[in-house]
Parts: structure tokens; C-alpha cells; sequence
């Protein structure tokens, strides 16, 4: 009777975690395909900017509203905590403990995305500002939740 | 034999304008990384130059006046632990044994800490010029390399400050004023090679190709890819 039960435990145990894992090593795969997208879609605004490739109002515009639309699932894209799962991830377990700030954080940058959007449709001098201030919402998660090696 | 109590000429000047000039360096690249990604842009050009101040310093080890040259300062271990021994008691006329290998120290650890940053990003806005050439996880692994090394280059000059001080007053070795006028007052009973001369053509022509160097590998770096859509 003890060994079922053993057994029976062992099995329940076994299915529970690699569920878990499965939940988390999607959560993950979801996050880091949010993320390359994003910076492909701003990348270019940001080369722009800088500078670097030719200035192209429509190629900012298009961009600007994509990245407006992606910016608000960032919250939910993290909002399972994967840091106990042992799997290989960039995203410092600190978001969830500090996951009050961090969704405000990205709340902010969803903000300036749109902010952004909006401006990209007017003029190209509120369109740089509103580049920067989008970048530094970026920059104040990646400072402080991604782990570098 | 020199004899005279006089302050001699030990540090030639180039040196002296090196070392000032890394000290700005070092300032000025730690207020750019932490007043925010506006100021990355004079970041990068503060570790270009301490980059080529570095390679200018490798040269002068080499082609400079007497004491600026690795192979006369470069004490074997046993040179270093009996000055250790002594508690810094005998007075050298250009680097003690222990102050020589600190500046190597110094200047490999600052060489290593700006060559990392030519190939890590901020993810967002800037990357250095090599950024583009090794994958995101080789950058990753330098951009960490980047922070731990300032925190060792901190504790560097933390250490480098209290020697000085110390030997300046408390061993009454004038160290930090022969930094600005380049005159040591030495021992009156050791042998002392002092310099006469700075080899300012020499140190112009180094100071060129140092710059030259570091601002070609810049200007040649592979130019950053942009994805569209």
C-alpha cells in the first residue's frame, strides 16, 4: 500500500513539474519572440535616429504604430514566473520579485510607444524625442532585470 | 654617484601628460556611463582614448626615457618581497618595485576593460563598433567583463590614492607633487639615473600612431545591420 502510494506520488510529482516546465519553457519562448520583434520593428527607427540609415517618415510611421501595438504585452508576456524553473533565461528572477515595478515600468514604455506612434504621424523632431523617450523605457528594465553574463 | 639633495628630473614629461591624462579618462568615462544614455556618445570617445593611451603607454614601456621603460622598473619577485619586507623603506629613483608592476597592472586592466567595450551593446540605442561581429551571448559575456573590471579598476585607484598618500606623507616621498613637476629629491647614498631629456619627438610621433590605430580600427569597424520589414 505504502509502495502505491509512493509510487503514485512519484508519477503525480513527475507530471506536475514537466506541465510546469512546459508552461514556463513557453512563457519564455513567448517573451524572447515578443521581444526580437519588437527590436526588429525598432531597430530601424532607432538607426533613424542615430543617424546611421536614411531618414524614412513611412518606414517610422509603420514601425512606430507595430512596436505601440507589441509594447502592451510586454506585462503579460512576464507575468509567469519562470525563475524556479531552472531553465535558461536572461530575465532576472527580481521582476517577480519586484513585479509591481517592473509592470509599471512596462506600463511606461507602452505609454511612450504610443506616444511615439502618435508623434510619428506629425512631425520628425517630436518623432526623435519621442524615440529617446521610448529607448530610456526600454533601458530602465534592461538595466536593471536582464542578466548579463 | 649623485650626491646632490636638489629634486632631480626622473619622470619625463609625456609620461607625466599620459598619466593626467588616463586620470581624466577615467573620470570622465565613469560620469558619462552613469549620467544616462545621452552622454554614450562621449562615453564611447573617453574609451577610445583611454584605449590609445594604453597603447601609447605599452610603446613608451619600450621607446621612452629611462624610467618610463618597463625593463628598468620591472622587479623580479624577489626584488618585490624584500621591499615588501622593508615596508617601502628603500627609496628608488624611478618606480619602487611594487609601484612598477601596479602601473602594468593598471594599464593591462584598463586596455581590457576598453577593448570590451568596442563589442557590447546597451540592447537600444548604441553598440560598439564591434558589436556586430561576435554573437549576442559572446557581447553579453564581455558586457559583464566590462562592469566587474571597472569595479576591479576602482579598487585599483582606491589602492593607487592611499600609496601615494602614504608614501607622500608618511614616508616623505613626494610622490604625487614629482607626478606634476617630474623631480624626485633621491637618496644621496644610492646610485641615481636621473633624465635630462623628454623625448618629446618621439612621444608626439607614438602618441600618433596610437591614436591613428585605435581611430582606424573605429572608422573600418563593419558597419551596423538593420532588420525591415
Amino acid at each position: 500500500m505504502i509502495r502505491i502510494t509512493t509510487i503514485v506520488a512519484l508519477l503525480l510529482s513527475i507530471s506536475t513539474s514537466s506541465w510546469a516546465d512546459e508552461r514556463s519553457e513557453k512563457a519564455i519562448e513567448a517573451r524572447q519572440g515578443l521581444l526580437l520583434v519588437m527590436a526588429q520593428y525598432f531597430g530601424p527607427i532607432v538607426g533613424m535616429a542615430k543617424g546611421e540609415i536614411p531618414f524614412d517618415a513611412a518606414v517610422i510611421e509603420k514601425n512606430a504604430g507595430n512596436v505601440a501595438v507589441l509594447a502592451p504585452m510586454l506585462a503579460d508576456v512576464f507575468r509567469h514566473d519562470t525563475s524556479a524553473s531552472g531553465l535558461e533565461t536572461e530575465a532576472k528572477a527580481d521582476i517577480w520579485a519586484n513585479y509591481d515595478d517592473f509592470s509599471a515600468k512596462a506600463a511606461t514604455a507602452a505609454e511612450r510607444a504610443e506616444a511615439l506612434a502618435m508623434a510619428a504621424t506629425q512631425d520628425r523632431r517630436a518623432t526623435m524625442k519621442a524615440v529617446g523617450a521610448l529607448g530610456a523605457a526600454c533601458k530602465s528594465c534592461h538595466d536593471n532585470y536582464r542578466q548579463k553574463k | 654617484m649623485n650626491t646632490d639633495q636638489r629634486p632631480q628630473l626622473v619622470w619625463d614629461l609625456p609620461l607625466r601628460l599620459w598619466h593626467w591624462a588616463l586620470a581624466v579618462c577615467l573620470v570622465g568615462s565613469w560620469i558619462t556611463a552613469e549620467a544616462g544614455f545621452e552622454w554614450t556618445t562621449t562615453h564611447f570617445y573617453f574609451g577610445y582614448c583611454a584605449l590609445a593611451l594604453v597603447l601609447f603607454r605599452l610603446g613608451w614601456g619600450v621607446v621612452g626615457t629611462v624610467h618610463s621603460r618597463y625593463r628598468s622598473f620591472l622587479a623580479s619577485p624577489r626584488v618585490v618581497t624584500d621591499y615588501l619586507r622593508a615596508a617601502g623603506a628603500t627609496r628608488f629613483t624611478g618606480h619602487n618595485p611594487v609601484g612598477g608592476w601596479a602601473s602594468l597592472v593598471i594599464v593591462i586592466v584598463i586596455g581590457a576593460q576598453a577593448t570590451s567595450g568596442l563589442f557590447i551593446s546597451d540592447d537600444i540605442f548604441y553598440a560598439g563598433p564591434y558589436n556586430g561581429v561576435v554573437s549576442s551571448d559572446v557581447a553579453d559575456w564581455l558586457a559583464g567583463w566590462h562592469h566587474r573590471l571597472f569595479t576591479v579598476t576602482q579598487a585599483l585607484v582606491v589602492v593607487h590614492l592611499a600609496a601615494v598618500s602614504w608614501y607622500t606623507w608618511g614616508r616623505q616621498q613626494r610622490l604625487i607633487h614629482a607626478m606634476f613637476h617630474g623631480k624626485k629629491t633621491l637618496d644621496p647614498q644610492a646610485t641615481n639615473l636621473t633624465i635630462t631629456r623628454h623625448r618629446a619627438g618621439r612621444a608626439i610621433l607614438l602618441a600618433l600612431m596610437a591614436a591613428l590605430a585605435v581611430a582606424a580600427a573605429v572608422y573600418f569597424a563593419p558597419a551596423p545591420a538593420y532588420d525591415f520589414y
